[in-house]
């Protein structure tokens, strides 16, 4: 399962917990009566201890997996340039640093890479801020960067299975943000 | 709720004091039928959009989708900023003197500023998104003229200079009865007796000061943008530019969600029977969020890599922490209050009450969008309007909304009506939720936002917005419900 | 290769027979890859080269023992510089930088090793021994120098971007002074120029200890404002103006607030306000 819908049904199970609580003191309503502010207190500080033990463990568990050091430990195998312009990603085994580069690469075949190859792209934009959104053959949004004009982002992802990579535009880039594309092509066996 | 003592009033300040809260009501009274007309055809415009996506409006053209997104983007954060800084300025009056020509002003500016937002999309065709990143607007793609980005930008400028003009104005009055020190609750938090800061005042006052930190982050970021614009030599840093961009958008929508809280702390306690006092830990919550909510902004930066590494810990660090003393302090206090209390449900309770849920399940999802780890599979996807259309949609203006209901009934005298109240509440709630757990589904299905129209690869997209638009039906009926009820007594109030 | 020409005072006959041996060797080595014909090609660029793998050649170091590059960079990641002997003009002042660059940044002999070769055939291990003690190199850890055959130069030098072409006339080699951060027998960076920089260099010993630097800035025309002069390469930041106008908001605000709330503590301490007052 993709972690985004398993992070989709952990945030419905909070919602609902978050529903559950609000109702039922709603409905407590029905019967009034004098709550102890002692037993207040009890709750909010339960509360508050609750909630330190969820983030605080949270936060160091997240705050080490950082999409910045992806394999950093790596050599990757293959280096694979992305200048975004309006409207398409000019993807590329050579920088792309002009428009009339970037016009020949957004027509030139897709960059073909073997399957469980670590790649590093270099993402940069030749006019507007544009990211790139890889996919994966099911549709499934795997690795994302920016991609500011002035700026190169690096970004190593390793595409194990063999398909077509969508490169989508996820940064509202023009009126044909929509139909921004790049491909990268990954091809069976080493 | 501490409220000064009564004390003898003379005759002709009494005199005076019923004109003036006259023209108070009505000027309230005029922004909230603002608040409604413009809610309504902002809501417009986020349907046709989500039926452009349903591939149920092929005539939406894509220049059209995004001047219509960045119309509704812009128009919604303004209209509820306003719709709270009216009904903040109106409960203040029972605190401080505000000026009634300076809320004019206001309301002028405010309309003044919307005609040139509406000229420059509806239009001009302009379409870079309520953000307008640098530097989007000056790349049009061949879609919107040169008069488009100078009306846009004189727009965002008037609603700028007026709203930091209002704003100053509040701060101005609350300074003639409190010294800062008062204002923010600082002899509470050093544990000194003495006057009491009344919770309504301690949040309105740190509000009102975050959100003079956004007007002046907004004023800096288009005379850069300004500087560019008129051919200078000038060229601006993109990152600076979304540093800039983004420290005034989420302040501004942040310090709405806060004023609509205020509204909270002064309108529920007499729903419920019981009082509100700040005690150190209200006022130790609050102080803290005025510094907390100006580095959040850095978590919608996380995926530009070239953002300081020390600024994106920060982000999620401090968004992390901001969520504890708004669950702990603010959200827990409003259970405090309901629980087993002999609450008058009618439409202003209902409303206030489910506004803090919504500010809680908003809360939630934010504390997961402001993981980097979870952000690099949801920043941009359907996931994000999710977020902030439960914490304004479901939060804030359902806040500003019991505000309107119990200003329209103090306005008229028209007696509850439980039952329509359930039921308004009732067809909200389920055609909201409905709606922003389908754009949390798509963003769990990789559905990227801000896309006019769903390319092949994700054509699931258009049919979670098929769904969604079951569920914007029931919503609007329920919005119908209310305003049937609401916008009468405020129309009525405005007759009299 | 350990071809050693012997030089005999007034020979000029040897001499003469030295120059055209020398010319035919370096024929040969001309048509060998790596070199260039014609004009000089441009400046190698990087980002050409990066990840690709560096050819496994074979050499020689100044003690005569035979080594491949492959054994070398299997135990610490690589610094490889390609220069010759008898080079006057760049090799002195990039070996100079290049050793004062090393020295400052440290870390040769422990995070990596540093492999100066001769692609001149005509150089011997002695040659080079001799190089690197003009440099005070000799006996360095982690210094290596050394010879290697053309065919295997000219493979390492097309690897990685390196050019050579023979001048005729002047009787030398016309080449770009570079230098190839060589990981697991990758290109990971490269640094053209004679110049050195520290700063640079930190960069690429950064990258050699496989400490993955996100983003970068490209140059570009000169911006009006920036935050900050963050090179992600050395993790420096230096404050610039743009940082102010991030800064100035909440200075605003605290400013605005003094001026708004001036004359300390007043009305929360008076009695008399009337709400009713207002409404």
């Amino acid at each position: 399962m993709p972690p985004q819908l398993s992070i989709f049904y952990l945030y419905l199970v909070l919602a609902a917990i978050v529903l559950a609580v609000f109702f039922a003191v709603a409905l407590s309503s029905r019967k009034p009566r004098e709550v102890p502010q002692l037993a207040i207190q009890r709750t909010r500080l339960g509360f508050l201890i609750l909630l330190c033990l969820v983030l605080l463990p949270a936060l160091g568990f997240t705050l080490v997996k950082l999409p910045y050091e992806l394999w950093a430990g790596e050599v990757p195998d293959r280096l694979v340039f992305v200048a975004g312009k309006q409207f398409a990603f000019a993807v590329s085994e050579s920088p792309v640093t002009t428009d009339e580069e970037w016009q020949a690469k957004t027509m030139a075949a897709p960059v073909e890479v073997a399957a469980g190859s670590l790649l590093e792209l270099r993402v940069t934009s030749l006019d507007v801020n544009h990211s790139v959104g890889l996919y994966d053959p099911d549709g499934v949004l795997i690795a994302q960067v920016q991609g500011m004009p002035g700026y190169v982002n690096r970004l190593r992802v390793r595409l194990d299975r063999p398909g077509r990579y969508n490169l989508l535009c996820l940064e509202l880039c023009g009126n044909s943000h929509s139909r921004m594309r790049g491909v990268v092509m990954v091809r069976g066996g080493a | 709720m501490a409220a000064s003592d009564a004390v003898p009033v003379s005759p002709a300040t009494a005199r005076e004091s019923d004109a003036e809260a006259r023209l108070w009501r009505r000027l309230t009274v005029a922004w909230m039928l603002i608040v409604f007309a413009l809610f309504l055809v902002l809501l417009l415009l986020g349907l046709a959009m989500r039926l452009s996506q349903a591939n149920l409006l092929q005539k939406l053209t894509p220049e059209y989708f995004y001047a219509i997104l960045t119309l509704h983007g812009l128009g919604m954060v303004g209209t509820w900023f306003v719709g709270a800084m009216a009904g903040v300025s109106y409960q203040l009056t029972r605190f401080a003197r505000p000026s009634l020509g300076v809320a004019r002003f206001a309301l002028l500016g405010t309309l003044l500023g919307v005609v040139l937002l509406i000229a420059a999309t509806l239009v001009g065709r302009f379409g870079t998104g309520w953000y307008f990143l640098h530097p989007l607007p000056f790349y049009s793609a061949g879609v919107w003229p040169q008069w488009a980005v100078g009306a846009f930008f004189a727009g965002l400028g008037v609603l700028g200079v007026t709203w930091t003009v209002w704003t100053l104005d509040l701060l101005r009055a609350l300074a003639r009865r409190y010294s800062l020190g008062g204002a923010l609750a600082w002899p509470t938090l050093r544990g000194r007796s003495g006057p009491e800061t009344p919770p309504f005042v301690l949040v309105t006052t740190a509000s009102l000061l975050s959100g003079l930190a956004s007007f002046a982050a907004a004023v800096i970021v288009l005379v850069l943008y300004l500087a560019e614009w008129l051919g200078t030599d000038v060229k601006n840093d993109p990152l600076l530019m979304k540093n800039l961009i983004f420290f005034f958008g989420h302040g501004l929508v942040n310090v709405t969600m806060y004023l609509g809280v205020a509204l909270v702390y002064d309108l529920l306690p007499p729903l419920t029977g019981k009082t509100l006092k700040t005690n150190r830990l209200v006022a130790a919550a609050w102080n803290l969020a005025i510094g907390l909510v100006l580095v959040v902004y850095f978590h919608h930066l996380y995926m530009d890599f070239i953002q300081p590494r020390a600024l994106q810990y920060i982000g999620q660090i401090g968004s992390y922490l901001i969520s504890i003393p708004a669950a702990v302090i603010s959200i827990f206090t409003v259970l405090y209050l309901v629980y087993r209390s002999p609450v008058r449900w009618n439409l202003t309770s209902l409303f206030l009450y489910f506004g803090v849920m919504g500010w809680a399940i908003g809360g939630v999802q934010a504390v997961i969008d402001s993981t980097i780890a979870a952000n690099f599979r949801f920043h941009n996807t359907l996931w994000v309007p999710s977020h902030f259309h439960t914490y304004y949609l479901l939060g804030v203006v359902m806040m500003i909304l019991a505000f309107a209901s119990h200003l329209g009934r103090e306005a008229t005298g028209v007696p509850d009506r439980p039952g329509l109240a359930r039921l308004t509440a009732t067809l909200f709630l389920l055609g909201g939720y409905g709606l922003v757990v389908m754009f949390a589904f798509g963003g769990a299905h990789s559905v990227p936002r801000r896309y006019s129209i769903y390319p092949q690869e994700l054509a699931q997209g258009a049919l979670y917005a098929r769904v969604s638009l079951l569920f914007i039906t029931v919503l609007v009926v329920g919005i119908l419900l209310y305003l049937w009820d609401t916008a009468r007594n405020c129309w009525k109030a405005m007759s009299a | 290769m350990g071809y050693r020409p012997q030089l005999l005072e007034g020979d000029v006959g040897l001499r003469r027979r030295i120059r055209r041996l020398a010319a035919a060797a370096l024929l040969l080595l001309a048509s060998a890859p790596g070199f260039a014909a014609g004009s000089p090609p441009p400046r190698p660029v990087e980002d050409f080269y990066l990840y690709r793998p560096v050819s496994a050649i074979h050499f020689t170091d100044t003690r005569g023992e035979v080594h491949q590059l492959s054994d070398a960079w299997k135990q610490r990641p690589l610094l490889v510089a390609l220069v010759f002997a008898r080079c006057a003009e760049i090799c002195p002042p990039f070996l100079r930088s290049f050793a004062e660059a090393v020295r400052t940044v440290g870390g040769a002999g422990r995070e990596y090793d540093v492999v100066v070769l001769s692609f001149d055939p005509r150089d011997t291990a002695s040659d080079m021994a001799a190089v690197a003690a003009r440099h005070g190199l000799a006996g360095v850890p982690g210094w290596t120098f050394g010879v290697t055959s053309a065919a295997e130069a000219g493979s390492l030098a097309r690897s990685v971007g390196f050019w050579i072409r023979w001048d005729a006339e002047r009787e030398l080699y016309d080449h770009p002074a570079m230098l190839a951060a060589v990981d697991r027998g990758r290109v990971v960076r490269l640094l053209v120029g004679a110049t050195v920089p520290p700063r640079r260099l930190r960069e690429v010993v950064w990258e050699l200890r496989r400490d993955l630097v996100s983003t970068y800035p490209l140059p570009s025309e000169k911006v009006l404002f920036r935050c900050f002069g963050y090179d992600p390469r050395t993790g420096s930041l230096t404050l610039e103006w743009g940082l102010l106008l991030l800064l100035a908001p909440g200075m605003f605000t605290v400013v605005c607030a003094a001026w708004i709330f001036r004359g300390g503590r007043r009305a929360d301490l008076r009695h008399d306000f009337d709400p009713k007052a207002v409404r």
